[in-house]
């Protein structure tokens, strides 16, 4: 049994028979607890659609995709197994508008996943959720209020709690910074790192910020037009390139980077 | 609604002087005596984190404050020399003839009931008193002015059928196909990659200048503002603390969390880092703006 998440032959098609779209063409990788990987690419490459499918938001039309051995199809099949799933795993995605539920409190929605997935009882998940709210800044007051009421880089943290309230061994972050201003950027993708290490967790960090992934990623995917085309650890990736579609990445930020530099020095 | 093109006076274009803009229920105004001003064709950025009461000058300005119980107070507030009206307490905000807006999100801020075709067709209908046929040929006119070749397609499509960037392209020619004399955009790229919200910041600032329409870009992105705006103005909890020329606004920023802002644009020195360099580093003892 091989742990973590293990792609063999990954494809996943939209459309109609008659035109169809591959957004993921087959893709074997693996990702496991402790190994920190970014996938970069543009929008449209696939990568939102393989994170998907690496929670069993979406299933491949073919090929396998098995969590610690097992079929993620079936795990969906069994609910007990589906919560084990999620304890395990965790999403965390770029809108965080429409990911919160505008009827509940911010408390609310962070406790479900402590009280659902850990059986905690709500006074424990009340506890816990101050806890892990303390732990990423956020004044536990604030979680009292509906979700639309708090700024977007606050919001994204309290989806980032209602992650790790849990405490996963697994993280699929799509776009988590990508809508945050700078500032607020590097305070979670600080966490975020931290968390990882201190955890021993894995995490598969999708966005196309370059600079951003390579902070957070040992490896990094390049993927492009469904595939992965390039891939390796990442300074290697970054240093020298071997994919034209990965250098022309990298220079432009290369270029905002060394203007950006110049501007600040 | 017609857009009169007024020959505007020599004085600016958007004139706002100590505006404070306080919402309901809450202590400290969302915008706090601010002034800035736009020049006739000038691209002016204000950049700011979540909840620095950026947007919330965006609306002001445009007039799309409507609820009653939000107090907007200010010396002036003027477009074009003329007052901003409120529309206080109307359904819909009243539309400042003159004033286009984009927002970040286009697919809510698109009709997915209408196709593309339709709604580009029916803002030139309703602005130049124009045929539907002669509103269809500018029409397509302007999806080429914005890289939509594939006009055919595109003109029949609701906007869920079009791809995240080209659903903005589409917003960019609909908000500009008025002929506005400003443009305000609030964060009409942070929906888009990184290499698409550049494509669409150049494509934004060089039909502006083409077109003579002044912009009030509202960002998070200070890397990308400095790039694409002629001034930068930067806003702290609801005030306006720094500002310049954006081609020299690193060398000339002043304020800690303009500098702050700067330093953590994140790039390749910081990937050997524990940490990347957060705003408390620069301004020791804040956390973040409030909500």
């Amino acid at each position: 049994m091989s742990a973590g998440l293990v792609l063999t032959g990954v494809v996943k098609r939209f459309g109609s028979s008659r035109h169809p779209h591959t957004a993921v063409d087959n893709i074997d990788d693996s990702f496991s607890p402790g190994q920190t990987v970014g996938v970069i690419g543009q929008s449209g490459s696939g990568k939102s659609t393989l994170g998907r499918m690496l929670c069993g938001l979406e299933t491949a039309s073919s090929g396998s995709i098995t969590w610690n051995g097992e079929e993620i199809a079936d795990i969906r099949r069994s609910r007990a197994k589906l919560s084990e799933f999620r304890r395990d795993l965790q999403m965390i995605g770029q809108d965080t508008t429409s990911s919160f539920d505008p009827r509940r409190s911010l408390r609310e929605s962070i406790m479900f996943p402590a009280m659902h997935l850990l059986d905690l009882s709500a006074k424990d998940a009340w506890q816990r959720t101050d806890e892990t709210l303390l732990k990423l800044g956020l004044d536990p007051m604030m979680a009292d209020r509906p979700p639309a009421s708090v700024s977007g880089g606050q919001r994204q943290r309290f989806s980032i709690a209602r992650a790790l309230i849990v405490e996963p061994s697994m993280l699929i972050c799509d776009e988590v910074v990508s809508a945050l201003d700078v500032s607020v950027q590097g305070s979670i993708l600080n966490f975020l790192k931290q968390y990882v290490r201190e955890r021993g967790a894995g995490i598969v960090f999708i966005s196309h910020g370059l600079p951003a992934t390579a902070f957070v990623s040992d490896e990094l995917r390049v993927m492009y037009q469904g595939r992965f085309v390039e891939q390796g650890p990442t300074r290697d990736v970054v240093a020298s390139p071997a994919h034209p579609y990965t250098r022309e990445l990298l220079a432009g930020y290369n270029d905002a980077a060394s203007t950006g530099e110049a501007r600040i020095a | 609604m017609a857009i009169t093109q007024m020959p505007s006076a020599s004085g600016p274009l958007v004139d706002v002087q100590n505006l404070s803009i306080r919402y309901p229920g809450t202590t400290t105004p969302a915008v706090d005596t601010v002034s800035l001003t736009v020049a006739p064709g000038e691209t002016v950025a204000v950049v700011g984190e979540s909840g620095s009461g950026k947007s919330t000058l965006a609306w002001g300005i445009a007039g799309l404050i409507t609820n009653p119980a939000t107090s907007v107070q200010a010396t002036a507030l003027r477009f074009d020399g003329h007052p901003v009206e409120r529309g206080a307490g109307a359904v819909l905000p009243a539309h400042v003839p003159g004033i286009s807006m984009m927002f970040q999100d286009a697919s809510t801020s698109l009709d997915a009931l209408w196709t593309v075709g339709d709604q580009l067709v029916a803002v030139l209908r309703d602005t130049f008193k124009l045929s539907k046929r002669a509103a269809l040929v500018e029409a397509r006119d302007w999806l080429h002015r914005v890289g939509l070749t594939d006009d055919d397609r595109v003109l029949r499509a609701r906007p869920y059928e079009l791809s995240g960037g080209m659903r903005q392209r589409v917003m960019l020619a609909i908000a500009l196909a008025s002929a506005p004399r400003l443009l305000i955009a609030d964060e009409p790229t942070s929906a888009l990659d990184a290499s698409l919200s550049r494509l669409s910041m150049e494509l934004m600032t060089e039909l502006g200048r083409e077109l003579g329409t002044a912009l009030l870009i509202v960002s998070h992105d200070i890397a990308m503002c400095t790039e694409f705006s002629d001034r930068i103005v930067v806003m702290y909890k609801g005030r306006i603390v720094d500002g310049g020329q954006s081609r020299t606004f690193a060398q000339t920023a002043v304020h800690p969390y303009a500098r702050g802002l700067l330093a953590c644009i994140p790039t390749f020195e910081h990937l050997d880092d524990e940490r990347l360099p957060t705003l408390e580093d620069f301004l020791p003892g804040t956390r973040e703006v409030a909500a």
